[in-house]
């Protein structure tokens, strides 16, 4: 088989945020997927590009020099020069460029281990390819099974349970105590890049709604504004008490800016339903003797630390049950790859047709006891002939187109049209007609 | 018909070993072994109650033997109903030992199988019986739902992050149901009660006849009452809900078996 699958990028380990985004920002992605299409020893493209990671998929009879293609490409396209981040490179071939496809869909490669994400911008790059119509059997195929092992991952192992930031730690807190959090409200005091992104993630779980107090009131209507929020002035924190769900508290002051007694005297007016206090301010702003009182919970940064921790541990042993899960995915894929292949194709063929050809005359031959051997041997020289006759045109079409460009999407019709690949793996195609 | 309860309390027994296991290493197959062998026991149990009707002619809930298990063939419908609603095997830690317990009962009271005189072929009582067990059944929900409750809520208040605290559902699921069965079971028991009472109108000439498990069933009613009544008004929730549903519940235990063999009472079965 001469295609080769080739994968080359940079992701957030081998290089620098500015590498990054000089070398794909996700907005001209059609384009950049476009300008591929151009190079002739590129069959096959997909273009990923994703704030921690810009990686270029594609198949090719000749990879030396598609991969060169795409690195000056790259260089030119971005007006970067090639230097400054060929040793940031990684270039996979085959089954490693599967293997990492696979890793990278199911969140295995991601900064944030097990966020899920990743998928969906994975799908959204494919869709472009199909819309552009640069994936063919190939990576069909491997996107397909990508989404497969990624979905396989999820079920089987509980990579995505354990929340090892901050501020993913104060979401899966928040949802042991409210269950679902699309009804909830926050209220955010003071400001701050964890607080914010503690914030974000409620949001992105579907909270109701988000108030912001702040020292200044006029950083309170900014950060509103960008929560699409509302502002209040730092004195009515108290009075908001009433009314939220959920407390991220990040100022910069040297004392409690919420005591037990206001929580004391609004938790009869709350009816008693919880509230959730996260603490992310050194020195604390919330008095920790509130987390005494029915019904209110209160974690800080160091409380948040250790689920941190504790998660951590245990996503690594998940991690490495979804690595065993990849190479199982990828050995496959590998299998299956080395079918798609002319010789393979036609042994395959010829072993379908003559199962079927064996179990016919054994079917008829116990029907029909009054023949003597000499017509069953007769009836068996007939059947293989008719066999013959009819693998010759499809055998002979196959050879011929051998060495042309369209040999894998004939390899591949072949294949399903007569159902050749275990039927387990013919149920990853619904993607398509689901689309 | 009693081989059917035995096998029933095996499987049970069998399903609470797995749901424990599962606590400790929570395994897709260990699982799968519990719900199914809940679910088996269920189908078994449920079989021998059909054949019990058939048998006496009335539902086989009169005796004390067949109203515990009746209780525990309950409760096992509503976990059954959650599994399927809410997909949390977890549930079924905290289910199956009330259930293993009072099979286990069932099996041990002295008491007869089914008594069936004639006075016991009323509609009435097999309706005040029926209601009465069935709320009951609820408000053992609403207990255990009280004790998970309580076992994650102090995870989370102490921050001791182990293992069961990820897999137990959260505060407010726990809360909600907890408040669900109590408002049901609450409203089954006071229909037992009614119907109770008009039936010893009926029979007895009278609504009230200060015999101990009437007197017991009314305190226990009251505690339920003023649970019900802090929680509609003042807005108890979460860890006083909780420990009330877990003492009322321990009223009602004391109603349903203490007084029958603690205290002299016409209500006693057989």
């Amino acid at each position: 088989m001469d295609t080769t699958i080739v994968l080359i990028g940079v992701n957030h380990k081998t290089a620098p945020v500015e590498i990054r985004e000089k070398l794909g920002a996700s907005k001209n992605a059609e384009e950049i997927l476009l300008h591929l299409t151009q190079f002739s020893p590129l069959k096959e493209i997909l273009f990923l590009s994703t704030c921690n990671r810009v990686e270029i998929l594609f198949t090719s009879r000749m990879p030396k020099s598609g991969i060169e293609m795409v690195k000056k490409f790259l260089a030119e396209f971005n007006q970067v020069p090639l230097s400054q981040f060929e040793s940031s490179l990684y270039i996979y071939q085959q089954a490693e460029a599967v293997q990492h496809l696979f890793r990278v869909a199911s969140s295995l490669d991601s900064m944030v281990v097990g966020e899920p994400q990743i998928l969906g911008q994975i799908k959204d790059a494919y869709r472009l390819a199909l819309k552009h119509r640069t994936a063919g059997p190939i990576l069909n195929r491997l996107l397909h099974k990508a989404f497969s092992v990624a979905k396989r991952i999820r079920t089987e192992t509980k990579l995505a349970h354990h929340a090892v930031s901050v501020s993913y730690a104060a979401v899966e807190m928040a949802k042991k105590i409210f269950g679902h959090l699309e009804d909830k409200k926050i209220l955010l005091i003071g400001a701050g890049e964890m607080a914010e992104l503690a914030v974000q993630h409620l949001l992105n779980n579907g909270v109701e709604s988000i108030t912001v107090a702040n020292r200044t009131l006029e950083r309170a209507i900014e950060l509103a504004e960008r929560f699409k929020g509302k502002p209040i002035s730092f004195e009515e924190r108290i009075e908001a008490l009433g009314t939220v769900d959920i407390v991220i508290s990040s100022t910069g002051a040297s004392h409690f800016v919420i005591h037990y007694e206001d929580v004391k005297q609004v938790m009869r007016k709350r009816r008693h339903k919880p509230i959730f206090f996260i603490d992310i301010a050194v020195p604390r702003d919330i008095d920790p003797e509130i987390n005494q009182l029915d019904n209110a919970y209160v974690y800080d940064i160091d409380d948040l630390q250790s689920v941190v921790e504790l998660n951590r541990a245990k996503r690594e042993k998940e991690a490495r049950k979804a690595e065993r899960i990849v190479e199982e995915e990828t050995i496959k894929f590998q299998r299956w790859l080395e079918t798609l292949d002319v010789v393979p194709t036609i042994i395959a063929l010829k072993h379908k047709l003559e199962e079927i050809r064996h179990k016919e005359l054994n079917k008829t031959f116990s029907h029909l006891k009054h023949l003597s051997e000499e017509d069953k041997k007769a009836i068996y020289i007939m059947t293989e002939a008719m066999i013959k006759k009819i693998l010759h045109d499809p055998i002979k079409f196959l050879k011929q187109k051998e060495d042309r460009e369209k040999i894998e999407v004939y390899l591949d019709i072949t294949r399903r049209l007569f159902n050749l690949d275990a039927s387990e793996e013919m149920q990853d195609r619904g993607y398509h007609s689901k689309k | 018909m009693y081989s059917f309860y035995q096998l029933a309390l095996v499987g049970y027994i069998f399903s609470l070993v797995f749901f424990f296991i599962n606590l400790f290493s929570a395994r897709e197959f260990v699982r799968r072994i519990a719900t199914f062998a809940l679910l088996g026991s269920f189908v078994v149990h449920t079989v021998g109650f059909i054949l019990n009707w058939a048998q006496y002619g009335h539902f086989p809930i009169l005796g004390i033997k067949s109203s515990l298990s009746f209780v525990a063939w309950l409760l096992a419908l509503i976990y059954l109903i959650l599994f399927l609603r809410f997909g949390l095997t977890i549930l079924g830690t905290f289910f199956t030992p009330l259930i293993v317990l009072l099979m286990l009962i069932s099996r041990i009271v002295p008491g007869l199988a089914e008594p069936p005189p004639n006075v016991f072929k009323s509609f009435w009582l097999s309706l005040h019986i029926g209601l009465s067990l069935i709320g009951d059944g609820l408000l053992a929900v609403a207990f255990c739902a009280g004790i998970m409750y309580l076992v994650q809520e102090r995870q989370i208040k102490r921050k001791k992050l182990t293992g069961i605290l990820q897999r137990l559902p959260s505060l407010s699921f726990l809360d909600t149901l907890n408040y669900h069965a109590l408002i049901l079971g609450f409203m089954m028991l006071t229909l037992g009660l009614l119907t109770g009472a008009l039936y010893a109108q009926w029979i007895k000439g009278r609504f009230w006849n200060w015999d101990p498990k009437e007197v017991w069933s009314v305190i226990t009613w009251l505690v339920y009452a003023v649970l019900i009544h802090q929680r509609l008004t003042v807005g108890w929730r979460g860890r006083q809900a909780a420990w009330l549903s877990i003492i009322g519940f321990c009223f009602l235990l004391f109603t349903f078996l203490g007084v029958n063999y603690l205290l002299h009472s016409y209500h006693r079965f057989g």
